[in-house]
């Protein structure tokens, strides 16, 4: 019960001189042309976006120097986040990478490699994509087929993985196998590989989604070879690897902000002088945006501290989700329109775009269901 | 200073374990003051909180105070202790004597007004106040008043000689309406209130007290509902492993941080900040908003027993039902934040929450 407590966390002046840097970095790309404020988030893939931003030094920044960081802090992190997808900036190329692969190869990878991907990430020049689910597993990731198997010199793949973010455009994923027996809690005999993917014996398949865009992907592993320094972590150890990083993944500002530009653009919509109703459905929002913003720092707050946040990450995601979710729906009845995508007023494409999009917001990174599972046994229920 | 406080809200959270339970709640139910229990409070000096150590308080700020009211909240602590303390606080805030006794605060309702003309050395108060809470059952009510001028004041009153229409809330606690017509008050008994156009007004204050309160009373709300959940057993298990409760009650859980999370940044936020409105605003519109969620499924969960009067869930829930109404409900306060962000306008928008903090 205890461990769903959020306590109110400041951001720390220095959080603030980052917000500065990125707002000056913004506006610059933004008069340069380098990007069209407001159209894009991290579902997007733009390498040109993302190599100005490692040479601003916006990627990695809590990272060690001798890999291209600053060792800032992670509210620090957070700020870059957040003003990045507030300002609509096409962030999705490198958003795997720095949120979750790059603390992964981190913590857990071989020196040699940790020296030769880091700065590559940090420099917006090296992307990620996830190699978790499969077609017969989602949600229950524990049932992962896609097999390991040891020969001279290091390991052979074989399966399949779908659902991987901008994998035709990414350069490596990190892959979850089966490597061994599962043992009684199914948590075992799993490991994760770092695979590149430009070697021979994966087939990568785009698949179309209801966007009409190909962002997720389908790979096929076969006797595809990934040498022993690039095996991640220990052996068998693969499960509380992917489970322990989970709060990175699931409290972050993308679990809030994915609609800003349609929230930003309703409120535009309504005008300076709404009616009750306009004003009334606007502050609702506002402060629900507001306390979940708050939310999330504070889980920022908690890693920062060095805590590992996993049921009061879940929280924010299902509470962010959920709210980003409803927002599609109550913008059209408050500011109707006919959505249509990439329509010249910017509302009218808003809602086009997070109508479509916002089904995938609540089953990416852990489906609404998993994590009121998650929720419900840090309550005492399970 | 964090210490003291943490002390201060162990001690209380005690007391209160101790002495509101289940016969006090339902003694409570008459719409009386329970003296004796009163008594208690006076004795642990929460009833002077806010006042001077030299008149016997003990000298608590706004934001000590509201995490007592909280506390008091999540206990449905029966008489209208925050009313007291926070009175105290607003009056003391303007220099005024120590009040002593039961306190209430008004008028609640943005639409009423008091107002004050000069009498010889004194003041005349005139006007209407409805549903002020406690307020016919306070000794003393510090009142919210404007002068002919328009000028901004602090009163005291005494509703002794008021015209009181008694009424209460769904959990039975006083709302009284009150009339005052030319009643005569002493000089010192009324003074210029510091508000600007940001406030605080009583309003706020008002409404910043029941976010404290209704976060409380959700967060013990949820407990009583996962208890009862591993509790009770259907089907050969206790329904807290059926996966539909597990879910309500996720979902619960996430509306109790958030209304928390709302009503502690306001309260944490000083009265003189520029953005203590919005935060007022945003902690009763959030706190309010999650009374549905969460009284519905504490009620789900707790079933046909969670309606009768003998389980002690109502005592709270009744209270959240009238709370959320009180001080503005949700669809005032979103209003008043809706008109901040037309004003400020949507390229503005995302300055202000980062502002915001």
């Amino acid at each position: 019960m205890n461990g769903l407590q959020f306590t109110p966390r400041a951001l720390p002046g220095a959080a603030e001189d980052m917000r500065r840097r990125v707002r000056d970095f913004l506006a610059r790309a933004a008069a340069a042309g380098h990007y069209r404020p407001g159209e894009a988030s991290w579902n997007s893939f733009d390498a040109g976006f993302s190599r100005r931003c490692g040479e601003a030094g916006l990627i990695g920044v809590t990272w060690p120097r001798s890999y291209g960081g600053e060792e800032r802090s992670y509210l620090e992190r957070y700020v870059i986040m957040e003003e990045m997808l507030a300002a609509g900036a096409p962030v999705g190329a490198h958003w795997i990478a720095e949120r979750q692969s790059g603390p992964q190869i981190l913590t857990h990878a071989h020196p040699a490699v940790k020296a030769r991907i880091l700065p590559e990430i940090a420099a917006g020049r090296c992307f990620f994509g996830i190699g978790m689910s499969e077609p017969d597993s989602g949600s229950d990731l524990a049932s992962v087929r896609t097999r390991a198997t040891q020969v001279d010199g290091g390991w052979k793949i074989n399966g399949r993985k779908i659902w991987t973010t901008n994998a035709g455009q990414v350069n490596y994923l990190n892959l979850l196998a089966r490597t061994g027996d599962a043992g009684p809690n199914r948590h075992g005999g799993l490991t994760q590989f770092i695979v590149d993917l430009s070697k021979p014996g994966v087939e990568i398949r785009p698949i179309r989604d209801l966007t009409g865009r190909a962002e997720f992907c389908e790979e096929v592993f076969d006797d595809y070879f990934v040498p022993d320094e690039m095996v991640l972590g220990k052996v068998g150890e693969g499960w509380s690897m992917v489970t322990g990083e989970l709060a990175y993944e699931r409290s972050g500002p993308d679990r809030i902000l994915s609609p800003f530009n349609l929230l930003r653009e309703a409120v535009r919509a309504v005008g300076e002088e709404p009616d009750d109703a306009g004003a009334e459905e606007i502050g609702r929002w506002i402060a629900n945006v507001v306390t979940l913003r708050r939310m999330s720092v504070s889980v920022a707050g908690m890693l920062a501290d060095g805590k590992a946040p996993n049921a009061q990450a879940a929280l924010v995601k299902d509470l962010g989700t959920t709210f980003e979710r409803e927002l599609p729906e109550q913008a059209r009845l408050l500011a109707p329109r006919e959505p249509e995508q990439n329509a010249a007023e910017p509302y009218t494409a808003a809602l086009a775009q997070v109508t479509l999009n916002a089904p995938s917001w609540t089953i990416r990174g852990g489906t609404r269901e998993i994590l009121r599972g998650i929720i419900a046994r840090e309550l005492g229920l399970r | 200073m964090n210490d003291m406080r943490d002390i201060l809200l162990e001690q209380t959270d005690r007391l209160f374990g101790d002495t509101v339970d289940a016969d006090a709640w339902t003694a409570a139910d008459s719409g009386s003051l329970d003296r004796s229990l009163w008594a208690r409070f006076e004795e642990a000096g929460l009833t002077r909180a806010a006042l001077d150590e030299a008149d016997g308080g003990s000298d608590l700020g706004l934001a000590d105070i509201l995490a007592l009211t909280r506390l008091a909240g999540r206990h449905a602590v029966p008489g209208p202790l925050p009313e007291t303390m926070l009175a105290g606080w607003l009056w003391r805030r303007v220099d005024g004597d120590a009040l002593a006794g039961v306190l209430g605060f008004g008028p609640v309702r943005p639409a009423d007004c008091f107002t004050l003309t000069p009498d010889g050395q004194g003041w005349r108060l005139s006007g209407e106040a409805a549903r002020v809470p406690w307020g016919g059952v306070a000794d003393r009510l510090v009142l919210s008043a404007r002068t002919l001028e328009g000028e901004a004041m602090l009163a005291v009153a005494e509703p002794v000689e008021t015209a009181i229409t008694g009424g209460g809330n769904l959990a039975n606690e006083p709302r009284d309406s009150l009339v005052f017509d030319d009643l005569p008050l002493a000089a010192d008994r009324v003074r210029p209130w510091p508000e600007s156009d940001r406030g605080p007004t009583l309003m706020q204050i008002g409404a910043l007290m029941r976010a404290q309160q209704i976060a409380g009373a959700l967060q013990r709300v949820l407990e009583m509902s996962i208890e009862y959940a591993n509790d009770r057993v259907q089907f050969g298990r206790p329904i807290a492993k059926f996966q539909a409760v597990q879910h309500m009650l996720a979902v619960a859980a996430g509306h109790v941080a958030a209304a928390s999370m709302a009503a502690e940044a306001a309260a944490a936020r000083d009265v003189d900040d520029p953005h203590f409105a919005l935060d007022v605003a945003i902690a009763k519109a959030r706190a309010g908003e999650a009374v549905r969620p969460v009284t519905d499924a504490a009620h789900q969960v707790h079933g046909a027993m969670g309606f009768t009067h003998e389980h002690s869930l109502h005592f709270l829930t009744r209270r959240l039902w009238s709370w959320r109404e009180e001080f503005g409900n949700e669809r005032l306060w979103q209003r008043e934040i809706g008109r901040v962000v037309a004003t400020t306008g949507a390229d503005r928008l995302w300055p202000l929450l980062t502002d915001l903090g």
